[in-house]
């Protein structure tokens, strides 16, 4: 079986990270909410296409894309990844893909945050 | 330009939560209250603190028409009050269905405590429930604040 991490180094592409950090000692006054600062570095990353759906939001129609990412690196829940041009964030929590109790790499689920 | 009335309950049920004690009736709870809608998950949130609160967007029709002109607008808006079972060492420090008592109390004394003349804010309707959502179990009081302007 091809090693993982020499699969996404080989077939992946690069990507721009942009890690989210929340600075919960300054929240805003009036909503409460931590500003928010992003950190870019490139990563490789493994993509896939996995849906496009056009919908609805009641006054006009958006486009939702989502992909399938694979990585060495650990990231974050609503993280960013800039890929081919267009932003996606980090839907849900990543994905460890194990062997022998030692996570060789992570499955991401990505949404296109819409411009 | 008038206060925002999301901002000023915002505000009332802040100071109630400063006076929020935890299952000891001595030690002060931990409490946030936020608007709806912001960038951190209730499970980073319920890491740090013991009861979390968000405010939501208000619904509200116009009222007391005199020849069909409405002489009020209020709106009612939505106010969580959001409580788990949490420990320390093992202990149990705040019991999420007590929390939300502490918490009812303290909410309607200060918002039955406002008297103002350019508004006024009380409880409208209140729901109370429990859910078990992404391995969490979640005590829930929705609270709908009704806000006029005089």
């Amino acid at each position: 079986m091809l090693d993982p991490t020499r699969f996404i180094s080989e077939y992946g592409e690069e990507v721009t990270l942009r890690s989210r950090s929340l600075d919960t000692d300054n929240r805003a006054t009036v909503t409460g909410w931590p500003p928010v600062t992003w950190t870019e570095s490139e990563i490789m990353m493994y993509v896939e296409q996995k849906s496009t759906k056009l919908l609805d939001a009641g006054g006009g129609m958006i486009n939702e894309v989502r992909l399938r990412g694979y990585v060495i690196e650990s990231l974050s829940q609503e993280d960013q990844v800039v890929v081919r041009g267009a932003t996606y964030k980090v839907e849900m929590k990543p994905e460890p893909f194990a062997e022998g109790g030692t996570v060789i790499y992570y499955g991401l689920m990505l949404l296109e945050v819409a411009a | 330009m008038s206060v925002d009335p999301k901002y000023r309950i915002k505000n009332l049920v802040a100071y109630a939560l400063t006076l929020v004690k935890k299952d000891n009736d001595s030690t002060s709870a931990s409490c946030i209250i936020l608007y709806e809608g912001g960038p951190e998950t209730l499970g980073d949130l319920f890491d740090t603190y013991d009861v979390v609160v968000t405010v939501g967007d208000p619904s509200g029709k116009p009222e007391r028409h005199i020849q069909e002109v409405p002489e009020h607008h209020p709106q009612a808006y939505p106010v969580n009050v959001l409580t788990i079972d949490k420990y320390s060492s093992g202990v149990l420090v705040c019991t999420g269905s007590r929390m939300q008592h502490n918490c009812r109390e303290r909410i309607e004394f200060a918002l039955d405590g406002t008297k103002e003349t350019a508004y006024r804010v009380r409880i409208v309707n209140s729901k109370e429930g429990q859910k078990v959502v992404g391995g969490i179990t979640i005590w829930e009081t929705v609270y709908m604040i009704k806000h006029t302007d005089m």
